[in-house]
């Protein structure tokens, strides 16, 4: 809409509204064409869904509804969806000629805003606008709830969500920081466009702290993406990055739910914790106040190798904490920090993680590997920082989760689909509030002016641990984590990190409680001793 | 022939096709004359597409009825908005058959098919060259409401 829309829009949303219909049948995609073109929208077809895919993803931004049919040749309508809805966040309609209410509660599942029935009326296509519209208008409550001022979303309810900029309705410093996201994404995108991000440890410990600097309801890959201030990596990289690490935190959640035991050999090792990490167990933010509890990955990894590792980073440990200024992560963020792998709700800024005081320099990843110890930073009674949201408010989102991430990311296509069904479970059981997560958090790119600016006031502002139904696990986006990690194939280059070798261990099996403490110390002590 | 009958003959011809089919003829504009008539060749050529994958699949040693039975629901579904209720029915006819893994009883769907398919396209051909007529007698296409 900015690029081609007149200096002065005089027209009213919906008009012009961006839709890319995916049909594989030529004849329905001609006619859907026709169709939107007659309900004046502006309308792009596409014959198969990756093309659809990659179209979405080069023009980000520029489509703010996709219209899908379910049968596909080269990809299960779906699939698309989910990808979609993870990479793009927008609303997608699917169609079919099945009516079945199998297939149409399967497609609500996956995210679809709606499911029309083929041959689809006019009426209906000329409705959609509405899921736009109403996306929209929950964005803008999810922003409200992080005290947005009242003139911006006022701005925002007026213009419709549209010509923001044709509309002078961004303020100076909108346009700021959209300019400032449109430069990055340039100078990312040409550089890194196909590019495979490699996730060092060093790299995913800056992530894990923009995520928690962030905070985590209130992550988006852009704000991610400009805090951690890495050149070469593009929004979409960080945004399948998080969707990858949410949902290995949940899985981690899950796990920790189920294995009770790894618990209680956790709370073992906790009073080896306390003497090296004092701060560990009193961590002053923290929401609940159990005992201290090293992250799942720094519980298998610290104690058993005598808290070496953890001591001589202690000091960081406290350096960090003091820096961190917001106190209260919200649990979802919690939940999504990578166990062993994120630095703990207390660190918020980034700097504590590149400036290595760890005594062995050679180690780059020292720091962040401390801080992965840190993580779980709460005093809990689970190990991991999953469980640890257990004792956060709202305790039933989770204990009520089902086993849902119980994923075997043991493929190394690392398949979207294996993923999905156990997600769905979790969805399921948390359905109410699935849907409106999608708006919440990620995808904030199509409004990238507006969102940034809204993130930004919204992480200025204390975080108050709030945690509505929309901060659940947003899981369409974590469909594609795994699917994405094993693309990204970065862990598999990171042998040392014990991070990331956890994280590789959680992926590869659903028992890390047990199998993977025994191979990670030592390489613990490579890394730390080396 | 005179243009009033030949815009009754055409009407009735018209009420003969689907519902959808006149709801595809109001999206037809002056700005794209053409629409109903490249639509409806879209349609058909992707039909013809699909008979083909449908009757080469029958004609293999070993007949993967899973396969023909997708071609089948493709082409229902592409039908939806241009073809009649006979080749629907046809279609729906044919998957039942796919789903008894019953040959026989496909080649005849196939054969219903195929039938139901050039008798509709004949009925268009006519009603396009109708359409020709019509305007080359100086009156106006008649639109179904």
């Amino acid at each position: 809409m900015e690029s081609h829309s007149a200096p002065s829009r005089t027209e009213v949303f919906p008009v012009g509204l961006r839709v890319l219909v995916v049909d594989d049948d030529p004849t329905w995609l001609k006619i859907l064409e026709k169709m939107l073109r007659k309900c004046s929208y502006e309308v792009t077809t596409c014959g198969l869904a990756r093309v659809a895919l990659e179209i979405l993803r080069e023009r980000k931004n520029k489509f703010d509804i996709v219209v899908s049919d379910v049968n596909m040749p080269d990809m299960d309508g779906f699939k698309l969806l989910e990808h979609i809805g993870l990479e793009m966040d927008l609303p997608v309609i699917m169609m079919s000629i099945d009516g079945e209410t199998s297939r149409v509660m399967k497609g609500v599942q996956h995210g679809a805003c709606d499911y029309l029935l083929k041959p689809v009326r006019m009426k209906e296509l000329r409705n959609i606008w509405q899921h736009v519209y109403r996306k929209k208008m929950h964005e803008v409550k999810e922003i409200e709830g992080h005290e947005f001022t009242c003139d911006d979303l006022q701005l925002i309810r007026e213009s419709g969500f549209e010509g923001f900029e044709e509309r002078g309705l961004l303020t100076r410093e909108d346009k700021k920081r959209k300019e400032e996201y449109s430069d990055q994404d340039g100078s990312d995108q040409s550089a890194a466009k196909k590019a495979r991000v490699v996730w060092s440890v060093d790299l995913h410990q800056k992530f894990v702290s923009a995520v928690n600097q962030i905070g985590f309801d209130k992550v988006g890959p852009k704000k991610i993406l400009d805090l951690m201030n890495v050149p070469g990596i593009t929004r979409e990289n960080v945004a399948s990055h998080l969707q990858k690490y949410r949902l290995y935190l949940s899985r981690l959640q899950k796990q920790n739910e189920d294995s009770t035991l790894g618990n209680n050999r956790r709370a073992d090792f906790n009073p080896k914790e306390p003497p090296a990490k004092p701060d560990l167990k009193t961590s002053p933010q923290v929401q609940q106040s159990t005992t201290s509890k090293p992250s799942p990955g720094f519980g298998f990894i610290a104690p058993e190798t005598e808290t070496q590792p953890i001591k001589p980073t202690s000091h960081v440990e406290e350096e960090i904490k003091v820096k961190r200024k917001t106190s209260s992560v919200p649990p979802l963020g919690m939940l999504l920090s990578f166990a062993g792998t994120v630095p703990s709700a207390e660190i918020k800024t980034s700097e504590p993680l590149t400036t290595s005081k760890h005594p062995h320099p050679n180690w780059t990843g020292g720091l962040p590997l401390v801080q992965f110890m840190q993580y779980p930073k709460h005093d809990h009674d689970r190990c991991d920082l999953l469980g640890d949201y257990s004792c956060l408010p709202k305790p039933d989102l989770y204990t009520s989760a089902p086993p849902v991430i119980s994923i075997n990311m043991q493929n190394e296509t690392g398949n979207l689909l294996d993923v999905k069904p156990a997600l769905m479970d979790c969805i399921k059981a948390i359905s109410p509030l699935t849907c409106t997560v999608d708006g919440s958090t990620l995808g904030f790119d199509g409004l990238p002016g507006i969102k940034g600016s809204f993130f930004e006031q919204s992480c200025r502002r204390a975080e108050t641990g709030l945690i509505t139904g929309s901060d659940l696990v947003p899981l369409p986006e974590d469909l594609n984590l795994y699917s994405s990690l094993q693309e990204i194939g970065c862990f598999e280059n990171v042998g040392l990190m014990n991070s990331i070798d956890l994280f590789q261990t959680e992926v590869e099996s659903s028992n890390w409680c047990d199998g993977s403490e025994l191979f990670d110390y030592p390489l613990i002590d490579e890394c730390l001793f080396a | 022939m005179d243009v009033s009958m030949l815009q009754r003959t055409y009407l009735e011809l018209l009420s003969s096709l689907f519902s959808e089919f006149t709801t595809l003829q109001k999206l037809q504009d002056k700005d794209d004359p053409k629409f109903v008539f490249r639509t409806v060749s879209l349609f058909f050529d992707n039909a013809e597409r699909l008979i083909n994958g449908i009757s080469s699949n029958l004609n293999q040693p070993t007949v993967e009825f899973n396969k023909i039975k997708e071609l089948v629901h493709q082409l229902k579904g592409s039908n939806k908005f241009i073809g009649g209720e006979r080749i629907e029915d046809a279609c729906v006819a044919f998957r039942s058959y796919c789903d008894a893994n019953d040959l026989q009883g496909c080649f005849s769907s196939m054969q219903q098919l195929n039938q139901e398919f050039l008798n509709f396209k004949s009925k268009l051909d006519t009603l396009f060259t109708m359409e020709q007529q019509i305007v080359a007698a100086g009156g106006s296409i008649p639109k179904m409401q």
